[in-house]
């Protein structure tokens, strides 16, 4: 991976921690993980990631080193969250936002309305719809269900968690968002 | 519903035996994974090391041995939150036993010959054609030797799978199943147990370095294994974070994962990223696709999209290309490497990341020495940051031992892990002939970038108030704090000179 590549990554996640700063919600793993995801696997961003289907949903090892890489560049700041039952990271904007931005002006620019498309999407949104929502995404995109119920039948057997009424929600979610057509293409 | 018999033990020079029951060993005796004894596990890094001659093959089964061990210590500790939320039953835990098992032995039966120094020369993927997405992807991406690995399971091996009795009696596991595990689709609840065939704590890695560590002859690849087994569970995250289990470590084995880690780090630094490795890699990259071409036409291995592609692949092993290249049809990289006349290294150059401005500082600097050495330059890598997949490792989750509850991530106890984070090398090369000259060239660029240093801190300094004479003295080539200079020569002593302290500058060190 080039240099460049690097650069545009981490100023994609110092800019995505600086829009959410208008969100209620704090800035997990979980939500960085799945943005990245729906940013490069729906809005055609090339990140260059390359994203396999987990229990929880779509991963990739090198967003979390990538995420790594940004906080000890003071890219992003890096806090711990103590829940109830264990503890979580959440992250704001770092000391050097300026020069990630700097470095990878052109790609900002570029992408600048994706990039607020996918914290206004997504920005409410708790760590399990993500990994449903994102979950529906990669079975629809790369199972070829042969429909929506199909979609949802699938979905049901990686998230037991989530009821049917649940998963139909998601999905249809992400047919209003037009992240999937409801009638499937033959061709 | 019962673990199939143990009929047949293979000796493991890592693991002992490793048993396999009548299922696994159709399985082992299919051309497709026979084929796996003709890939070596670390391609020409016997050209460094001698003994690193190992095979996919063992390799295969080691990970299918560690991949039950992991599973059954994860059973043992979590048993009742598996079966609340997957609903298995004990049948369920003996069907998902054996698609772990299936999966972890099959994961590398599509690796190219010489494994992943030849996967640069797997063909680009077609454009994804979806029914129920209506965009489009952003870039083509090549296949990976896991795309194949799929083929193989749900091509020439899915009528060993769906006809071997066992399965048809017992488990009726469907070959999309095992499949699922090593590319990451859709499985429904075997899906939880992808994290011990590729993840934070995976039977691949935890067997590849004992392995390689052995073969090679170093001992850089070596961790507590055991104490890794039994710290190993399955737990419930905290809603914020996640809706679904996960794999996780009790606190007690935090070190053995560490040192894991630290190995891992150690084979990159001393086998994987071998200066004479990269070397080999490039020359056989660059024979290869002379073979293939004149083999085939094309510079690239036949995609896995039709029955007569992925058989024309799985011709493709270490055999076939050592005679092509041993007959001379390697053209002058493959020459190279016969007579092992490979590129030579003039410089390491620390790529560091300590800072943003100080990373792009370095990529430039990098360009400019490249620029110094000029033509002599034969072959420039740069392996993937040795930080870069360890760094994933932070997302290990630690647990209490007692009650199971989290404490944390990995990262937050261990500083060991950011410590061994900083930095990357960029690997310059050049023909055997020139690299005495190249090194004169890099002797002579460091002078300069010396010297310019010097003047740009005789400016500031120059330019700084209240420094008399001493600016002058530092202009001159006194040492600016403490250190060990090299003595006059003869003198045979390291001697620490005296810092010089100037009014009205603090010595800060």
């Amino acid at each position: 991976m080039s240099d460049d590549k690097l650069f545009s990554r981490l100023a994609l996640m110092a800019e995505i921690s600086d829009h959410w700063r208008t969100k209620a919600s704090t800035l997990g793993r979980t939500a960085l993980m799945k943005l990245c995801f729906f940013l490069q696997e729906s809005r055609g961003m090339p990140l260059g990631y390359s994203f396999s289907l987990y229990s929880y949903g779509p991963f990739d090892s090198d967003v979390l080193s990538d995420l790594g890489t940004a906080v000890r560049l003071n890219v992003l700041k890096e806090g711990i969250i103590y829940y109830s039952s264990g503890t979580g990271y959440e992250y704001q904007p770092g000391a050097d936002i300026g020069s990630a931005r700097d470095l990878a002006s052109d790609f900002l620019k570029e992408n600048k309305s994706n990039i607020q498309w996918a914290v206004d999407t997504f920005g409410n949104k708790t760590a399990g719809e993500l990994e449903l929502l994102s979950t529906a995404f990669f079975v629809a995109k790369y199972q070829n269900p042969a429909d929506i119920e199909r979609l949802i039948d699938q979905i049901e057997l990686i998230k037991p968690h989530f009821s049917h009424e649940q998963i139909r929600k998601g999905v249809d979610e992400l047919l209003s968002l037009k992240l999937l057509r409801k009638q499937p293409t033959t061709t | 519903m019962q673990n199939d018999p143990i009929i047949c033990e293979i000796r493991c020079p890592v693991h002992g035996f490793i048993g396999l029951t009548d299922f696994e060993r159709r399985i082992v005796d299919s051309p497709q994974f026979q084929r796996l004894r003709r890939v070596k596990q670390l391609a020409w890094t016997d050209y460094v090391y001698p003994g690193a001659t190992h095979s996919r093959f063992e390799h295969s089964l080691g990970v299918m041995h560690l991949a039950t061990r992991l599973f059954d210590a994860i059973v043992e500790t979590s048993e009742p939150l598996l079966r609340r939320v997957y609903r298995y039953n004990d049948n369920g835990f003996a069907r998902a036993r054996q698609i772990v098992r299936l999966a972890a032995l099959l994961h590398d039966v599509g690796h190219p010959p010489f494994s992943h120094a030849m996967e640069k020369l797997l063909p680009l993927k077609a454009a994804g054609h979806y029914s129920l997405f209506p965009g489009q992807d952003a870039e083509p991406q090549l296949y990976e030797h896991e795309d194949y690995s799929v083929a193989i399971i749900e091509g020439p091996l899915a009528e060993i799978i769906h006809g071997h009795a066992s399965n048809r009696r017992n488990f009726r596991i469907e070959p999309s199943e095992v499949s699922a595990l090593i590319q990451g689709t859709p499985a429904g609840p075997t899906l939880f147990w992808r994290e011990i065939i590729s993840g934070q704590l995976d039977a691949d890695r935890m067997d590849y370095l004992l392995r390689d560590s052995l073969h090679a002859g170093v001992s850089y690849g070596k961790y507590d294994l055991n104490r890794i087994v039994s710290s190993i569970c399955a737990i419930e995250r905290p809603s914020e974070e996640s809706e679904e289990p996960k794999v996780a470590v009790m606190k007690g084995g935090a070190y053995a994962v560490e040192a894991l880690i630290v190995a891992r780090y150690w084979m990159h630094k001393q086998v994987y990223f071998h200066k004479t490795r990269l070397a080999c890699d490039h020359h056989l990259g660059n024979a290869m696709r002379e073979i293939l071409k004149t083999e085939t036409g094309i510079e690239a291995f036949p995609p896995p999209g039709t029955p007569e592609q992925l058989q024309s692949f799985l011709e493709w092993d270490d055999f076939r290309v050592m005679g092509l290249l041993a007959r001379g049809n390697g053209g002058e990289h493959g020459e190279r490497l016969m007579t092992r006349n490979h590129y030579r290294l003039v410089c390491e150059i620390e790529h560091l990341d300590t800072s943003l401005s100080e990373l792009n500082r370095s990529t430039r600097r990098a360009e400019e020495i490249v620029k110094a050495l000029r033509t002599k330059v034969k072959d420039i890598e740069r392996p993937k940051a040795l930080w870069y997949k360890t760094k994933a490792n932070d997302e290990l989750i630690l647990v209490d031992d007692e009650n199971r509850r989290q404490i944390g991530y990995l990262s937050s106890f261990s500083v060991l892990m950011k410590s061994i984070n900083a930095g990357s090398q960029v690997f310059v090369y050049a023909d055997k002939a020139d690299a005495g000259a190249a090194k004169v060239d890099y002797e002579k660029f460091l002078r300069e970038e010396a010297e310019k240093t010097r003047a740009a801190e005789k400016v500031k300094i120059d330019a700084a108030p209240n420094l008399g004479s001493a600016s002058q003295e530092l202009a001159d080539g006194a040492v600016p704090s403490t250190q060990l200079a090299f003595p006059p020569q003869g003198t045979g002593k390291m001697v620490q000179r005296e810092v010089p302290t100037y009014k009205g500058v603090p010595n800060v060190g």
